[in-house]
């Protein structure tokens, strides 16, 4: 029996932000390298990973500014998908160095 | 310059905005949103006559930090998860939770404590327990005249 495209599951994230570059952790248990599918249209994100039996997990972000969506990179390790957002030097954090007179 | 996030996030509410008339499953970046549960998943069970099989979602979890014990026909399950954020970084949005878990699987029959085969891949833990000799089903032959 074929299962619905429709059905989709939100996998729970962990969004951290670094000086160079965003990092999305995405639970997707039963996914295999092979079955995960990343996406970038203008400034949504997709993730998307099969499983096989079960629902396959869906997850849309709108991507910040200053982000360089042309470099996104994505590990799978262990059941989460790890997607590496570069961020542009513009919105890398800066240390204002103050001189001392 | 300081990036602040707080503006990055009105930027961000404008653009949800015009993307929720096409895509409502659209979430804004920096905003937490419920979604479907995972490491707190419950078990799966799936039976043959010799065995039982139980396998749980452990998205994030090494074999070396996992735990399995047997008592009785009570199987518990301890470990923990590498969620610590790398140096550096920090934490914009936090729903994948607990960094450590217990969790107990109760055999709907008594099993055998010596034979227990388990099989953790792609974030799944696969526990294959096989029942004792006398909670078998046994084929009972009818006898015609």
């Amino acid at each position: 029996m074929k299962t619905t495209a429709h059905r989709f599951i939100r996998p729970r994230v962990d969004i951290l932000s670094g000086d160079q570059d965003f990092l999305i952790r995405a639970d997707m248990p039963g996914v295999g390298a092979d079955d995960v599918d990343l996406r970038v249209e203008g400034t949504t994100l997709t993730l998307v990973g099969r499983r096989s039996e079960r629902p396959a997990y869906k997850r849309q972000f709108i991507i910040p500014q200053h982000t360089d969506v042309d470099a996104v990179t994505a590990g799978l390790r262990h059941g989460v998908l790890e997607v590496t957002v570069p961020k542009t030097s513009a919105s890398r954090a800066r240390t204002i160095p103050i001189a001392v007179g | 310059m300081l990036f602040r996030f707080d503006e990055i996030d009105r930027t961000l509410n404008f653009l949800e905005d015009v993307q929720r008339t096409f895509d409502q499953a659209v979430t804004r970046w920096g905003q937490p949103n419920g979604c479907g549960p995972s490491a707190r998943g419950p078990w799966r069970v799936a039976q043959t006559d010799a065995s039982i099989l139980a396998s749980i979602d452990l998205p994030g979890v090494r074999a070396e930090d996992l735990e399995l014990t047997l008592d009785d026909d009570v199987l518990t399950i301890e470990g923990a998860r590498q969620l610590t954020p790398p140096e550096g970084y920090r934490v914009q949005v936090d729903e994948r939770g607990a960094q450590t878990f217990t969790r107990t699987f109760k055999a709907p029959s008594p099993v055998d404590p010596d034979r227990v085969e388990a099989k953790l891949a792609d974030g799944v833990l696969t526990v294959t327990l096989y029942k004792t000799e006398a909670t078998r089903p046994v084929t009972i032959p009818i006898q015609t005249a």
